[in-house]
């Protein structure tokens, strides 16, 4: 099971990879939208964790870009927003959206949930 | 009906506050959030630790480090925002060019279209009687159509300097040829205008004339009481 974390901030996605691969989770990390669909053309990820405001593409354009080639892929989005604005022509009634600062163990719970437990190893 | 100065301050003052506000408070979540999860992963290592596995001093040193570089930055995003906030204080007063630059250029930086901006350092700065909340929302503004109109690779260089003894010309200026559309907008031009401020653009700079003792804003902010 692929996953790609994507967050401009760099050192929050860094230290949430090492995390997540110290409970089994391998995940690359991208710090834009641009860096993660260069990435996604070359793998083929079924989880992205992205963050909501980012220069360039913002987390909702990105998922609608990764969907595109992707159409399986889940997203789960990460932000610093007291409030999402939500408006636009997606439909964001299967989103899921975490809050930071992140609770690794909601994360973690939530990534099984999305993707299915027996699609990631525990270490 | 154009606005009366104290409406502005009123309406749009609030808009201003409360966007720089979000934009402050989303910079402080993200540095919370790297500080919790550097602290989610000291605890990591400790629990392996305790189960036997060797600590490597490297990790746990660019841990504090880390940390340590947050709170800094944490630190100084709360000297913005107690900046900011302080602005309102007098509703007219001498005010720095430099610093309410250096100000916007680092309210408007958190924001997620930012782009990269250069103020010129060896500008002598300036002091101009006026609003400086009127000033810095201003500016703010400007900087915030500029991000969203100028090429995404493109940076922005700031530089200002003593027209004649009436006046102080700011200069926007980028590299890739803008088309500009609607700006300044109503509101940007209302706000120029209680500061006794000319805008002029072309397609690679913004000029801003803002008049050097504007001794009709006190009367219009105060009500005529002072």
């Amino acid at each position: 099971m692929k996953i790609i974390l994507v967050d401009d901030e760099k050192k929050f996605i860094n230290m949430l990879a090492k995390r997540l691969a110290l409970r089994g989770l391998q995940a690359d990390v991208a710090y834009s939208g641009e860096q993660a669909l260069e990435k996604a053309a070359k793998t083929h990820y079924d989880l992205a964790v992205l963050d909501l405001k980012m220069p360039g593409i913002s987390g909702f354009v990105l998922k609608k870009k990764l969907q595109e080639s992707w159409p399986r892929i889940k997203c789960i989005f990460v932000t610093g927003h007291g409030s999402i604005d939500k408006n636009g022509d997606q439909d964001h009634s299967e989103d899921i959206f975490l809050a930071k600062p992140l609770d690794i163990d909601t994360l973690i719970e939530t990534i099984h949930r999305t993707i299915g437990p027996e699609n990631t190893r525990r270490p | 009906m154009k606005p009366t100065t104290i409406d502005l301050v009123n309406r749009q003052g609030l808009q201003f506050f409360g966007s720089v506000n979000a934009s402050i408070s989303h910079e402080l979540k993200n540095i919370f959030a790297i500080i919790s999860e550097t602290a989610g992963f000291l605890n990591d290592l400790t629990q392996l630790s305790k189960q036997g596995k060797k600590l490597e001093l490297s990790l746990l040193e660019n841990c504090s480090n880390s940390i340590a570089e947050e709170i800094e930055r944490g630190f100084d995003t709360i000297r913005q925002m107690n900046q900011f906030a302080h602005s309102v204080d007098d509703p007219v007063k001498a005010t720095s060019i430099a610093d309410t630059l250096v100000l916007a250029v680092k309210l408007t930086g958190f924001l997620s279209y930012a782009k990269k901006t250069h103020i010129d350092d060896a500008a002598k700065d300036i002091t101009v009687l006026t609003s400086p909340f009127l000033l810095q929302n201003l500016i703010y503004r400007t900087l915030c159509a500029l991000y969203k109109s100028v090429d995404t690779k493109d940076a922005l260089k700031i530089t200002f300097h003593e027209k004649n003894t009436d006046t102080v010309f700011l200069k926007f200026s980028w590299n890739t040829p803008l088309a500009w559309k609607d700006f300044p907008d109503r509101e940007i031009s209302d706000m120029a205008d209680a500061l006794k401020a000319e805008i002029s653009i072309t397609d690679n700079t913004l000029d801003m004339a803002v008049a050097r003792d504007n001794d009709t804003l006190s009367a219009a902010l105060t009500g005529g009481k002072q």
